[in-house]
């Protein structure tokens, strides 16, 4: 089904160019690069720590470590360069991917296109260097195929599995696509009537699939405690916040598709089945929310198209072809060609390496800073960065103690025999380390590096 | 009386005894009655402020003085027992209007109860002893009443005149009267879109009910609602967007998810004004957990109309049950009979079990009495400030419930001194603070001890320094 393609590459091709204009500055791009610079020269997954001191040795999440060898073998390539080459061709996928099926369910491609705009607006918000862009685009890939799948498209069945296989080993997000499968698979027995079976196979492949990975069933776990736990101090785990401009756009499609559903119901079981889930899961956080963005705008384009039958064309809508793939194709080499080749490093305390390098001891970082430190001050073992879960327990409670200056935050600093402080001159810790005789090594409006005396 | 309003009798009854039972433990009470105290000692509404320090004499918002005259008059009455028993009343009211919501769209109670259930485990949160809990009781009735006549007397609408006086009295009660009018508004649109006839009766009724709303010592309200509502201080704990991960969250999570695969499956004849109604509101209860019973209570009465249908599309029904029909016209009354007998009794038990005392566990009552003897200039926890005026008169508090007061000076101050922002001592200085009554983790506290402050009083939940 090639109907709406050609628009549908065009509108990833301009949202391309929009994501190739924002050069690489996501704090936990570093240690993944780092993480898969550490795989390649090892040979071998990076399954424990090795670039901290509070937990060293410790087992670490892998479920991302082929996403980890993507990025760093772009920067091997392409440095800087690659890795947001990699963000521009992953937005071009996948807004490509959930135009095309939008626009496919929609008598008009502008509908089609109107529809998916939410989606694709606040898709923005995910555009990180990370494996959840690569997670996200295997997501917006899974529901048209799964959905074919359903219906009893053999291809799309068969492809199901290789994809959650891949998908396994990309990103943790894959159990959102195992859910979907279970939800599908119950929906097709029951409501499904001859084309289940062979759907209910290949599901239950594809489920099986996902395990293989480095942890087999244990890559389950990091994402089921971040569903279930959400550390809601971390901003993109926060809760989605309707008053925001993201958290309008989430609302609009939200509130559009329950509007849409009620004026024009579609009767189709495989329509719940997928988004039902998904919006009580883009309901728990933030970075969830763009998944029921994404899932509803062909339901979107669909209902109103259902709504306005007034609205379809006499005659079938020509494709543009001869124009649309051009442009798009000149669109992207010159989004590439122009891209920022340097990173982004307004938020890190890039002043500050010269004085820690010259410096010995034990640091203590701040989180969003963990990452950082990690691919550009390796000789100083972080406190704590972004990899979260490993820190869990012992650890983070005693950096949130420190940070916030706390009652304990002196012990905190003297069990760890802290030596070193980079943290922000406005954090609570730095105003007691100012008044409680720490020497300033380095002192900048973002950053301040202490030694103790 | 007809078994749908003997249902939501029952439904009511239950909810007084759920309710009354419940010791007051709202931080905000305390300053809601301090404040009617002194227009009660003084006999004039209370324009400034006499409670704090750092806003002394600044101009004070009245918009809620007949609902915190109510409530002092319940404490006058019957002490704190007296505040339980009207908050039972308040949300039995609540309780009874939202089942009649219900019940109007779904007449089957078996279909009915999962939804109300929900909406009214969501509303506990809101069971707060202050004005804004009489919100929630009379946005149950005017929905009741709009969607009657929507749904059941739309020819006439004679019923709606009953709106005006009530958002009289609403507009002096509490500033949520705002969604009283919001709500005429909608069932307007929705009647000028049928271009049905009741959107005269309507728009009549709203002019009405605008101009009775304004005659209020603070008119104008809505428009400070509406920024409070678009911009919400989100460090304030029921301020902030609703969490899945609780149980208000988790069951409003689960309305929302049966309301959608309802619509999905199923058509509705009044599906226009389920959407003009719930999108706003559904949006009004995402911005806010203090809002979402406001939501809860449509999205309900949508689920119970819409899901049997959804449920009939899925499962299509293979006989006529004419013999269980039958049965439930005998057996429904006399359940709901026996039930009614139940719950008043229970009523009378529930009330001699109202506590006579508030649950004081996340105050520093402990700190009352050396804080008689400390310097003046007090800094205080935000959530204790209430207390503190109703407990420590003599005592001006730094801050306390009274955002709007706060915002922005004194708020930023507080905020620099509890989080030890850089500057933290000039603060300390310029607002002469010599006295801070904080939770024993404070950075705050930990600094001062290390800087030599006495101590003269603590336990698990508080420390009392004084300057040296």
């Amino acid at each position: 089904m090639r109907r709406g393609l050609a628009l549908a590459v065009t509108v990833g091709a301009i949202f391309a160019a929009v994501a190739s204009r924002f050069p690489v500055n996501d704090t936990d791009l570093y240690w993944h690069l780092a993480s898969g610079k550490w795989m390649v020269e090892h040979g071998a997954i990076l399954a424990t720590d090795q670039f901290s001191a509070t937990i060293r040795g410790a087992a670490v999440p892998v479920h991302q470590w082929l996403g980890q060898l993507v990025l760093w073998l772009a920067f091997s390539f392409g440095s800087w360069w690659g890795v947001l080459a990699v963000r521009v061709i992953a937005v071009f996928v996948l807004v490509t991917v959930v135009s095309w099926t939008a626009i496919a369910r929609a008598t008009r491609p502008a509908i089609g296109a109107l529809a998916a705009f939410p989606a694709l607006a606040l898709s923005r918000f995910v555009w990180g260097d990370r494996p959840e862009l690569l997670g996200l685009v295997l997501f917006a890939i899974f529901l048209p195929l799964a959905l074919a799948a359903r219906r009893g498209d053999r291809p799309a069945q068969v492809a199901l599995v290789p994809l959650m296989a891949l998908w396994a080993n990309l990103h943790g997000g894959f159990v959102v696509g195992v859910v979907l499968l279970v939800v599908l698979g119950f929906e097709a027995a029951l409501f499904g009537r001859l084309e289940r079976r062979p759907f209910l196979g290949f599901a239950a492949l594809a489920i099986l699939a996902t395990f293989l990975n480095p942890l087999g069933a244990g890559a389950y776990a990091s994402p089921e405690w971040h569903f279930t736990n959400p550390p809601r101090f971390i901003q993109e785990w926060g809760l989605p916040d309707v008053t925001t401009f993201p958290g309008l756009l989430f609302a609009v499609t939200l509130l559009g598709a329950l509007s849409l559903a009620a004026l024009a119901p579609s009767g189709r079981t495989s329509d719940v089945a997928i988004l039902a889930p998904l919006a009580f899961l883009s309901l728990s956080a933030l970075r969830q929310m763009p998944l029921f963005a994404l899932a509803s705008a062909p339901f979107l384009a669909d209902r109103v198209s259902a709504l306005l039958p007034r609205l379809a064309p006499r005659v079938p809508v020509r494709e543009p072809w001869r124009l649309a793939l051009p442009l798009a194709g000149l669109l992207l080499v010159a989004s590439l060609a122009t891209a920022p080749r340097e990173p982004d490093q307004s938020g890190f305390p890039v002043g500050a390496l010269l004085a820690l390098h010259a410096h010995n001891g034990a640091l203590f970082n701040d989180y969003d800073w963990g990452g950082f430190l990690i691919w550009n001050a390796p000789e100083h073992p972080v406190f704590i960065d972004g990899r979260l879960v490993p820190y869990i327990g012992t650890v983070l409670d005693d950096y949130r103690e420190a940070i916030a200056a706390h009652p304990r935050w002196r012990e905190v600093l003297d069990r760890w025999r802290i030596d070193l402080v980079l943290v922000r001159p406005t954090s609570a810790l730095a105003v007691r380390l100012a008044n409680a005789g720490w020497s300033v090594a380095y002192r900048d409006d973002d950053t301040v590096l202490f030694s103790r005396p | 009386m007809t078994l749908p309003t003997l249902f939501a009798a029952v439904i009511a009854l239950a909810t007084f005894c759920l309710a009354v039972v419940l010791p007051s433990a709202d931080p905000d009470t305390y300053w809601h009655l301090a404040s009617a105290r002194w227009m009660v000692d003084h006999g004039q509404l209370l324009t400034r402020d006499p409670f704090s320090s750092t806003a002394a004499n600044a101009p004070y918002s009245v918009g809620e003085w007949a609902g915190e005259l109510v409530w002092y008059a319940a404490y006058l009455a019957g002490g704190w027992q007296g505040i339980a028993i009207l908050r039972a009343l308040v949300v039995a009211v609540t309780a009874f209007f939202t089942a009649q919501i219900v019940l109007l769209v779904q007449a089957r109670p078996v279909f009915a109860i999962a939804p109300l259930l929900a909406a009214l485990a969501i509303g506990k949160t809101t069971w707060t002893d202050r004005p804004q809990l009489f919100t929630l009781a009379l946005f149950s009735l005017f929905l009741f009443v709009l969607l009657r006549s929507r749904l059941v007397t739309e020819a006439r609408g004679r019923e709606l005149w009953i709106l005006p006086p009530l958002l009289l009295l609403w507009t002096n009660l509490h500033g949520g009267y705002a969604i009283g009018l919001a709500l005429i508004t909608l069932f307007g649109i929705d009647a000028v879109l049928r271009r049905a006839p009741p959107w005269r009766t309507l728009l009549a009724v709203l002019v009405a009910g605008v101009v009775l709303s304004t005659l209020n010592p603070e008119a104008f309200g809505p428009l400070g609602a509406a920024g409070h509502v678009t911009n919400p201080p989100r460090f304030i704990a029921e301020e902030l967007p609703p969490d899945l991960f609780t149980p208000q969250g988790f069951t409003f999570g689960l309305l929302l998810v049966a309301a959608l695969a309802s619509a999905i499956l199923a058509p509705d004849k009044f599906a226009l004004i389920w959407v003009i109604l719930l999108v706003p509101l559904i949006w009004l209860g995402l911005s806010a957990q203090r809002h979402l019973p406001l939501a809860a209570i449509p999205l309900a009465a949508y689920v119970a109309a819409a899901a049997p249908p959804a449920l009939r599309h899925l499962w299509p029904s293979r006989g006529t049950g004419a013999a269980a029909a039958s049965a439930s016209r005998i057996a429904g009354p006399i359940a709901a009979g026996i039930l009614l007998v139940a719950a008043l009794a229970a009523v009378v038990v529930a009330v001699g079990l109202a506590p006579r005392a508030p649950d004081e566990t996340a105050y520093p009552a402990a700190a009352l009495a050396a804080l008689r003897t400390a310097p003046r200039e007090l800094l205080n926890e935000y959530d204790w400030g209430g207390y503190l005026i109703w407990n420590a008169p003599e005592r001006p508090v730094f801050i306390d419930g009274r955002l709007f007061l706060y915002v922005p000076d004194v708020d930023n101050d507080y905020r620099a001194l509890l989080e030890l922002h850089p500057g933290f001592r000039a603060v300390l200085d310029a607002r002469h603070v010599g006295t801070v009554l904080l939770r024993p983790d404070r950075p705050l506290v930990a600094y001062l001890v290390d800087a030599g402050w006495t101590v003269l009083a603590r336990d698990e939940r508080f420390v009392l320094l004084r300057r040296t």
